[in-house]
């Protein structure tokens, strides 16, 4: 059951990932990424990481999505055509240079398949230990914590430290986002309008 | 996983409404194209530019915004769960947490960044 | 569950700099709407240093009195004075030696890039009052990445530090230049973040803790075979993405650009600070979570290759320049290499290559040569950038070598201190270059296979005298190339000074500065 419920979001989301590749269409892209994320999302709940697969519809699946959908009406599309390939800036990378991103492209493959043979069926203490705190003593069961409250009950403790300058992050992204999108007076002689 | 049978049951009706309502279409409407019919209006009124006019910058900064927000939210959610063990100490957290981006959301008022004129 | 609510709120004492600078920041942030006129920009700086100037203070006042020169050792941490916020009984922040002389050289960095910078926000038209916010911001970051002690807190401060500095980087936003370079740095610095990441997800997968005393209790214990390849991956992963941030060759090509188009306080501090937290994140992580010796023998001699590309590339490339900023980024990619050799001496006496007598020796050497170099490095790379904000004035950019033409006669004091600076950076005697240099030879010269480092490191120092030297020969032996009087400012004399007086202190008297930094050798158990 476990199995077949995860194929069918790997395959999801290995397909959709190819598809913002390939597709030319912006918006296209967006929305096979879009099943991508989504797809993950499942993947995260066949681990029983119910916490993770939640932050991932509502930040990634919500607010990310959100982000590239503004981004790609921002930029002027129509002048080029509406077609990622058509607006090409800057000359066609050679043949040799194509060889080289194939080249690099399969050994990192290669890299992550040799990495997934080599530790397949062999004890992982990482892996082990997110299984049982997943599904041993930290899973829901009607009488222990479920994942949610164990992150609640860490991260507001031990973690506060990383937790507390996270919002000092955040922080410096919304500065960073009004003072780059954003004209103020004291500016060089602005241009008409922000656009 | 039993648990979450209702919610791909959900997930299998969301995408079946729309498929059987376009096929329903497909099926039973007359299909006749041509003519001023493919062209895009606005409200009965015909479209002068194009539609895909390309937007303000500053819609960006409401997108990074929302995202930004929405972040924060999320370290909501295993605050609330835990919040009669993390008591009065779980609480301060939170509100110095809050705190910090409630400063930023000041110095986006201030700075005029939502003020569309 | 219950927990212990009183000790975290102790821990809050050892992070008093921090906690306060972060109130700078936020105290310069709510004041930068009403911030309007140039009289008002300038008290933000003064504000912003003078915060970080307490900073220091607390930094020295609090911890340094310690007894010994940084306290004895807690069991918990060996070598640590204080080890806080445990997490599955293991810290994530360490208040050391280490930390401490480093958060000083970030800071010290901070309050030079910011009295440089005074003038200089006004000419370019971007004195923005949340500039000031934001650096402090990337000083606040830069100081828990020193202190972390777990993938996840390194993770948080990196790039804490790191969102500010793309910012600064892209400042100017109308000016091309600086668009491409903040562009160039976002995205290679995120991909790299993303490799660091992947590595500690592996290293995570191979022995199931975040944690650096974790992992390098994990590695004693021996992994199963499953694990080593996984480890090899992860030590690949993170050395690819510490070379990032550290700049080294092959993963450099941001750097001339980014270095070029920032606002050259930003540069400063870019060289400097960011420079400073990436190394400690970098020996955090291999010295401490690394340490075995089949680890430690992968890394080094990936890090050794990096060492030797780096000085040779940097400074045969930095011969080509005619603009001075993009000199000093090649120049400071080629001290990236000279450092490097610190951590190699240090992988090598921990992979084993250095038999016992010599093996603990060349560990710490190591170690406390490569925290030597950035106190030294700080204050030159800090100097010579202000020297170089000295010469852009209204319609001159002032950052070609030309630029430098006749400044002996027409400001003989600058000039002498600039050659100062570009002596320091060469390594020759009486300057602070020369001593960080010496230890990096001394550590390297341990033995362990890494001796041809050093021959590498003084053929390349004896290439970059060549392009130091030029910019010399340009100020005392050509005419003026502009009557334009120099954008002489209190506050860029005083980071001048500031700087020159540190370049010379270490270099004529370096006991006090040694003594700091042997007392930082306590990283390792």
């Amino acid at each position: 059951m476990e199995f077949v419920v995860f194929a069918i979001f790997a395959a999801l989301a290995v397909l959709a990932a190819a598809g913002v590749v390939v597709a030319r269409n912006p918006v296209y892209c967006a929305v096979a990424l879009l099943v991508s994320l989504l797809s993950v999302a499942a993947l995260f709940l066949v681990l029983w990481a119910e916490f993770i697969a939640v932050v991932q519809i509502m930040v990634y699946a919500g607010g990310v999505m959100v982000l590239f959908l503004f981004v790609i009406m921002l930029v002027d599309l129509e002048q080029r055509g509406f077609d990622l390939g058509a607006g090409r800036i800057g000359p066609r990378p050679s043949a040799f240079e194509r060889g080289l991103w194939a080249v690099a492209a399969l050994a990192f493959g290669a890299l992550v398949l040799s990495l997934m043979v080599r530790s397949l069926d062999l004890p992982l203490p990482g892996a082990d230990r997110a299984a049982t705190m997943l599904q041993g003593p930290y899973a829901a069961d009607g009488r222990g914590l479920g994942n949610t409250e164990w992150i609640g009950m860490l991260l507001y403790t031990d973690w506060l430290v990383p937790f507390e300058l996270a919002s000092v992050l955040l922080l410096v992204a919304i500065i960073g986002a009004v003072v780059l999108a954003r004209r103020d007076q004291a500016d060089a002689p602005a241009g008409k309008g922000a656009a | 996983m039993e648990q979450y049978l209702p919610i791909l049951g959900m997930v299998l009706i969301g995408i079946g409404l729309p498929v059987v309502a376009i096929v329903f279409a497909r099926l039973l409407a007359p299909h006749r194209p041509g003519g001023m019919k493919g062209d895009p209006y606005e409200c009965g009124i015909e479209s002068t530019t194009s539609v895909r006019e390309r937007l303000s910058v500053r819609y960006y900064l409401i997108a990074v915004l929302f995202v930004v927000f929405d972040v924060e939210t999320i370290f909501l959610f295993p605050w609330a769960v835990q919040y009669q063990v993390l008591g009065l100490f779980g609480l301060v957290e939170m509100v110095i947490f809050i705190a910090i981006l409630l400063l930023a959301y000041f110095y986006v008022i201030k700075k005029g960044a939502l003020k569309w004129a | 569950m219950t927990f212990d609510t009183a000790s975290y709120v102790r821990d809050l004492y050892w992070l008093i700099p921090e906690l306060w600078l972060t109130l700078v920041g936020f105290a310069l942030l709510a004041a930068s709407p009403y911030i309007r006129d140039g009289a008002g920009r300038r008290i933000a700086a003064w504000a912003s240093a003078a915060g970080q100037a307490v900073a220091l203070v607390l930094l020295f006042a609090l911890y340094a009195g310690v007894s010994g020169v940084f306290g004895p050792a807690t069991p918990e941490a060996p070598g640590a004075i204080y080890a806080m916020q445990f997490a599955h009984g293991r810290p994530l922040l360490l208040i050391d030696g280490f930390a401490i002389v480093l958060k000083a050289v970030v800071l010290v960095a901070g309050i030079l890039a910011t009295l440089m910078g005074i003038r200089l926000l006004e000419t370019e038209r971007i004195g923005r009052g949340e500039f000031h916010a934001v650096l402090v911001f990337a000083v606040v970051g830069a100081m828990f990445l020193i202190s972390s002690t777990d993938f996840i807190t390194i993770f948080v401060g990196l790039e804490t530090m790191s969102l500010s500095v793309y910012l600064l980087v892209g400042w100017a936003k109308d000016s091309r230049k600086s668009n491409e370079a903040a562009l160039k740095y976002f995205l290679l610095g995120a991909f790299a973040g993303g490799l660091l990441l992947y590595g500690m997800s592996l290293a995570y997968g191979a022995t199931g803790t975040t944690n650096l005393f974790g992992l390098q209790q994990a590695l004693a214990a021996g992994t199963p075979e499953s694990g080593r390849w996984l480890l090899t991956l992860a030590i690949l992963f993170m050395v690819v993405g510490c070379g990032f941030k550290i700049a080294a060759v092959p993963f450099h090509v941001w750097t001339p650009d980014a270095y070029e188009g920032a606002p050259t306080l930003v540069t400063s501090f870019m060289a400097t600070a960011v420079k400073t937290a990436a190394f400690a994140m970098a020996l955090r992580i291999f010295l401490l979570g690394f340490d075995a010796p089949a680890q430690a023998a992968q890394w080094t001699w990936l890090f050794g290759i990096l060492a030797a590309l780096s000085m040779t590339v940097g400074n045969v490339i930095a011969v080509l320049q005619d603009n001075v900023k993009r000199m000093l980024a090649y120049s400071s990619i080629a001290h990236v290499g000279y450092a490097l050799m610190g951590l190699v001496a240090a992988g090598a006496a921990l992979a084993g290559w250095i038999p016992e007598p010599q093996r603990s020796l060349a560990i710490e050497l190591g170690q406390s040569s490569v925290v030597l170099y950035m106190v030294a490095y700080a204050f030159t790379a800090a100097g010579a950038f202000a020297v170089v904000i000295l010469l852009r004035r209204e319609g001159i950019e002032g950052d070609r070598i030309d630029d430098f033409s006749g400044m002996a006669r027409r400001a003989p004091g600058t000039a002498a201190v600039m050659l100062v600076f570009l002596l320091s950076l060469a390594g020759i005697p009486a300057t602070a270059g020369f001593i960080g240099k010496w230890w990096l030879f001394a550590s390297v010269l341990q033995g362990g296979g890494y001796r041809w480092l050093a021959v590498l490191a003084a053929l390349n120092t004896a290439v970059s005298l060549y392009y130091y030297l030029r910019v010399a020969v340009r100020m005392y032996m050509e005419i003026p190339a502009d009557e334009l009087p120099y954008a002489v400012t209190p506050s860029l004399t005083a980071a001048v000074a500031l700087a020159a007086i540190g370049t010379l202190a270490i270099g004529l008297w370096p006991e006090p500065v040694l003594r700091l930094v042997s007392g930082t050798a306590q990283l390792l158990p």
